[in-house]
């Protein structure tokens, strides 16, 4: 169980000679959980780098990042995949889903890991983000907004104690972009899990805590 | 794992599998042939020596008419001895040590019908030589059974001959296993009685064979200041089939048995080209092995991208490698099933073509054994290998 993430001075390698202006890189920023961000930044600034770092698959920075108070850094790799299995639930920028599976499939792969959503479940949260009938198509068919929202629903299928989206709504409608907000804050309250977003203008509509600038 | 199998399973190669399968099979079964051919053959050549191993061979030097009359024995010197060892086709050299006393059998066998009592001679030779476990070859000191070896020519004259004529029945080799004789030894002022039991025969040694410590420890007690000196001798060589043991012993006019010598070198030159054959079948499993390997890293690497994507979802390197592993077991396992079914298919063809030399009760568990074995241990290297590139994924 994860109760913080704590930034220390963080700020990628290449950026570590360039004076830069942000709220986060090269400050001490603690994101709590069960407290919503958004994270605002334009292309190129590292959105994407850092929940990549917070994610335990990229180390290129100075500084430190801990999990309540353990060093990600210093995790094994055993710890890295429990982290991913129960603690941080990533919605991907590139969505990094398979093209072959379906829909359904897609979301399957993660759910048939943690056991943490019924079928029915999946079904009634694919209809209520108007892909109901996309359950049965292979992704690779389907359109980026579409996908989007199907990376979506396999986010929320984990326990989690931090949910990390990476510009969840850049090809989606402001009516399902709702529908997404309508979920994440009905799980919130039932899982009580942390909300990390990041944005590059069009932002999850979503009650914050806090906004960064990066 | 079924997601995660249809997830890899596109960019598998089948043709590429297959290639494995059949070079796999190809591999397999020549050496599951190699070595069920030889363990099927093998008997027959062994069945010829008996309990000696067949890269000895028994040296004597001819009896002539002169030296019967001038009383002198076709015995080995000392200096004899010592020039055959330094011979670089000997190995090692063993000496028959005859028993200095009278020996007496009697079978007294009335549930069979069979009296009869005899003079015999016992010999003994290094126990090195002698093929027989250790726990049924030996003797100590006092003890009243005495293990011994005879001729399956004594047994063929006894069965053929000697029954036939007297009316007695036949003996089995079994039966004779069985039969304890009376053994009277004399000598020295003492006089003994033993048990002597036949634990085998063999075509190789026209004596009757017993340990050496029984010799030692008789010829002790029994003869204790008679001498003696070899009259033959047992010689292991490095290669049955060397020109150089023949024309040695031709020119020392030593006598050895020519077709003990050539059955020798049929069997040597019967291992040779099992050799040849089980290094060609190694090769090519090796070969199948590369292309599994080979095949499965190409697969790993066309994969990469989504190796790393399940990595991201919360994938264990276990989990990933799970369905190759399985892959790797399964192809395995049918490459040995078809080889085994195979040289099953084939050996009943060549026993069919070689009922006269094969014994058809040996069986192929060995064989089968062997292959899954090499199956059991190619498996587990490919699996080595795939999980080290799974870690660099």
């Amino acid at each position: 169980m994860a109760k913080s993430i704590a930034l220390h001075s963080v700020i990628p390698v290449i950026f570590a000679n360039q004076a830069i202006s942000s709220e986060i890189w090269n400050q001490d920023v603690v994101f709590e959980k069960g407290k919503s961000y958004l994270i605002e930044a334009s292309s190129g600034k590292g959105k994407s780098t850092m929940l990549s770092y917070i994610y335990a698959y990229r180390n290129d920075y100075s500084g430190t990042i801990c999990i309540d108070d353990t060093d990600i850094n210093s995790l094994s790799e055993n710890d890295i995949v429990v982290l991913r299995q129960r603690v941080f639930a990533y919605l991907f920028q590139e969505l990094r889903l398979f093209p072959t599976l379906t829909a359904l499939e897609n979301i399957e792969v993660k759910n048939q890991l943690t056991r943490h959503k019924s079928r029915q479940q999946i079904e009634r949260l694919l209809e209520r983000l108007g892909i109901a009938d996309k359950a049965d198509t292979p992704v690779r068919l389907l359109s980026w907004g579409q996908q989007q929202r199907v990376a979506f629903v396999r986010t929320l299928c984990q326990p989690c104690d931090f949910v990390l989206l990476d510009e969840p709504i850049s090809h989606i409608d402001n009516q399902n972009a709702q529908t997404m907000v309508d979920i994440l804050t009905e799980e919130q309250s039932n899982y009580g899990f942390g909300i990390i977003t990041t944005s590059i203008g069009h932002h999850l509509p979503l009650n914050y805590n806090r906004t960064l600038q990066l | 794992m079924k997601l995660v199998w249809k997830i890899i399973r596109q960019h598998m190669s089948i043709g590429q599998l297959i290639s494995f399968l059949l070079a796999n099979l190809i591999g397999l079964t020549i050496i599951c042939l190699a070595l069920q051919l030889y363990q099927d053959i093998k008997p027959a050549f062994d069945a010829q020596s008996g309990f000696i191993k067949p890269d000895y061979l028994i040296v004597s030097k001819p009896v002539s008419t002169l030296g019967t009359i001038i009383g002198s024995k076709p015995d080995f010197s000392e200096k004899e001895i010592n020039e055959l060892q330094s011979q670089s086709f000997v190995e090692q050299i063993g000496q028959f040590t005859p028993a200095l006393y009278n020996v007496e059998a009697r079978l007294d066998a009335s549930s069979l019908g069979v009296h009869f009592a005899t003079e015999l001679f016992f010999e003994s030779v290094p126990d090195q030589f002698v093929d027989v476990n250790s726990n049924r070859w030996h003797y100590e000191d006092g003890q009243k059974e005495i293990p011994i070896i005879i001729p399956y020519d004594y047994l063929n004259l006894y069965n053929f001959g000697f029954a036939q004529s007297a009316n007695l029945p036949t003996i089995s080799e079994s039966l004779i296993n069985k039969v304890t004789f009376t053994i009277i030894i004399e000598g020295n002022g003492h006089t003994e009685q033993f048990r002597g039991r036949i634990i085998g025969f063999s075509n190789r040694l026209n004596t009757f064979l017993v340990p050496n410590d029984f010799i030692q420890w008789s010829n002790n007690k029994f003869a204790p200041r008679s001498q003696h000196r070899p009259s033959r001798l047992i010689v292991q060589v490095t290669n049955p089939t060397d020109a150089e043991i023949t024309e040695y012993c031709e020119a020392k006019g030593y006598n050895i048995d020519q077709n003990k010598l050539d059955n020798s070198k049929t069997k040597w030159l019967l291992e040779i080209v099992m050799s040849i054959v089980l290094t060609i079948g190694i090769i090519i499993t090796l070969l199948s092995f590369y292309i599994l390997v080979l095949s499965i890293s190409l697969l790993i690497q066309k994969s990469k991208q989504h190796l790393q994507d399940l990595l991201l979802l919360g994938y264990s390197r276990k989990q990933i490698a799970l369905p190759y592993n399985i892959l790797i077991i399964t192809a395995n396992i049918l490459s040995f099933a078809f080889a085994y079914c195979l040289t099953s298919i084939v050996r009943n063809i060549y026993q069919h073509y070689l009922s006269s030399l094969i014994s058809a009760s040996g069986t192929t568990a060995t064989t089968a054994l062997l292959a899954a074995v090499i199956s059991l241990l190619l498996s587990a290297v490919n699996i080595i290998i795939i999980s080290r590139q799974i870690k660099k994924v």
